[in-house]
């Protein structure tokens, strides 16, 4: 049946020449007049839960596939910074899809366990996941947009009395959401949900400690497994905070000092996009610094614009 | 008579087993490496290589078919290098016939590196061309293909390529192409396997 919905929507010439691809105004799926009176497309997306599965693969595959993305940068670039921007491009793109991904993680709440989930191994945060939930699917898109339409803003201008309460609403309507996409969908009941875990969100981090102190956390622990080796601020000049890694896994195969730090690009972006996404504009390098026995000690450094600092100031230092 | 029997029935209980402690010792090892492999979230793989593709798409503004031989090209110089960490890791020997091929492919290599182990079947009559059926791909999570890229891109490419490389340096001369996928609408991925011929041990030039 799948195959005859594609079928159609694919073969209108008038659609065809008129996509570029992803609609962003209308959604993932734009329903074409004919569309409408047919079951909904069966999507992979919707079913798929967000729940934690924790799937790993090998350091090998990831960095063999690092090392390729690498080097045909490397082939169209002329210059190192030419370089080093497009590798954080990369990560950019990833950061800004963490962000959303890991503050939905972050929510669930820990009575709802069943087992205690092995996502996080930072002290800060205990997770937790339930085993099933049948019936509900989560809807990473529809949450996106909800999230969305709650705070385009973005963080900075909401407001700080959004507490328990909206944000319980803010839950609840997404929960809504997700019903509404699960009855669509329902031919994949089995799914869990994450959202079904998920009785308040967990607050959005309005302070520039607070969101560096997740990245230190909860991104890290996501995407290397351990919590990031120090979180430091900078003496000399207030916007500049350094997160230090000891051993960076993904660059630790790539050799000659100059060459590796530039690789590091890419973690950079992923800072940067989870950073710029989350209403906290900056720039992130990344600088050599080995000490003692770790070679190839990196540290992030992260730069926040001016009206970062402004904003700060005028919303949470008492006068 | 009955003695006879008797014998008739050893020989058979081998030959019936003689194929099962293969696959199981390849089913062994691919764990027992697997156990042993530093690993890595499979998301960050996974939106990395969805970051890859999506730049791609940029890049060669939208004309899947080029963007499926980049993959391709990819995924044949991975294949090449990663051939080496492959039987460094697993020290398997080589293989007799497609049949052990096919087994090492999916119970060793796709578990050693990707964590999965996909199906092999639709051999063809000449036993040079079998299918993997990828059920778990960790580099089509969460991945939705929009409809222009839904005719014509190989989201997975990158897959072919690898083994596409990876076989070569073992001297077989395979094509390596996707016949399905999921992202297409397709009921299931399918990745064939096509053995050309195998390939002989050449000195390089100016060796003897």
């Amino acid at each position: 049946m799948s195959q005859d919905i594609i079928y159609t929507s694919t073969s209108d010439e008038s659609f065809k020449n008129r996509s570029t691809g992803y609609e962003y105004t209308v959604g993932p799926k734009p329903s074409l007049p004919d569309e409408c009176n047919r079951s909904p497309l069966t999507s992979k997306l919707y079913s798929e839960s967000l729940n934690t599965k924790r799937h790993e693969v090998s350091l090998s595959a990831m960095t063999f596939l690092f090392q390729e993305m690498i080097s045909s940068l490397h082939k169209e670039c002329k210059t190192v910074t030419e370089f080093e921007t497009k590798l954080s491009n990369y990560g950019e793109s990833i950061g800004s899809r963490l962000l959303e991904l890991l503050n939905f993680r972050s929510s669930i709440s820990p009575g709802s366990s069943s087992r205690t989930s092995t996502f996080l191994t930072s002290s800060t945060s205990v997770l937790s996941s339930q085993t099933s939930a049948p019936g509900t699917n989560a809807n990473y898109t529809n949450n996106t947009n909800n999230n969305n339409g709650g705070g385009s803003t973005g963080n900075g201008t909401r407001s700080r009395s959004n507490t328990g309460a909206s944000s319980k609403d803010y839950a609840s309507s997404i929960k809504t959401s997700n019903r509404d996409s699960s009855d669509r969908h329902h031919h994949h009941h089995q799914v869990e949900s994450l959202t079904s875990q998920i009785s308040k969100m967990r607050r959005r981090d309005l302070k520039i400690l607070d969101i560096l102190q997740f990245i230190h956390g909860t991104l890290w622990s996501y995407l290397f497994n351990h919590v990031s080796d120090d979180l430091v601020k900078s003496s000399e000049r207030n916007n500049e905070y350094m997160i230090i890694d000891n051993q960076p896994p993904l660059t630790q195969f790539i050799s000659g000092p100059n060459n590796r730090i530039s690789c590091d690009y890419f973690i950079c972006g992923i800072i940067k996009g989870f950073l710029t996404n989350a209403g906290f504009r900056c720039k992130v390098t990344a600088h050599e610094m080995p000490q003692g026995q770790f070679e190839n000690r990196t540290v992030y450094l992260i730069q926040f614009d001016n009206q970062v600092l402004e904003r700060e100031a005028i919303r949470f230092d008492q006068p | 008579m009955s003695r006879q029997q008797s014998i008739n029935s050893s020989q058979t209980a081998a030959s019936a087993t003689a194929q099962s402690p293969l696959s199981r010792s390849f089913k062994a090892t691919g764990e027992d490496v697997w156990k042993r492999t530093e690993k890595i979230n499979a998301e960050l793989f996974t939106l990395t290589y969805g970051a890859i593709v999506s730049q791609l798409c940029t890049d060669y503004g939208r004309d899947f078919t080029k963007i499926n031989e980049q993959l391709f090209q990819m995924g044949y110089s991975i294949g090449v290098r990663l051939i080496e960490d492959f039987l460094a890791r697993t020290a398997l020997p080589r293989c007799q016939d497609m049949q052990e091929t096919s087994e090492a492919l999916s119970k060793c290599a796709f578990k050693v590196f990707l964590n999965i182990t996909p199906r092999v079947t639709n051999w063809s009559s000449t036993k040079d061309t079998f299918s993997l059926i990828i059920d778990e791909n960790p580099l089509s999570d969460f991945v939705e293909l929009p409809m222009d890229a839904m005719e014509q891109l190989w989201y997975s490419n990158v897959l072919c390529g690898v083994l596409k490389g990876a076989l070569e340096m073992v001297q077989l001369d395979c094509d390596v192409f996707f016949v399905s996928d999921i992202l297409r609408g397709d009921q299931q991925t399918e990745l064939r396997v096509k053995l050309n011929k195998v390939l002989k041990d050449e000195i390089p030039i100016g060796e003897d």
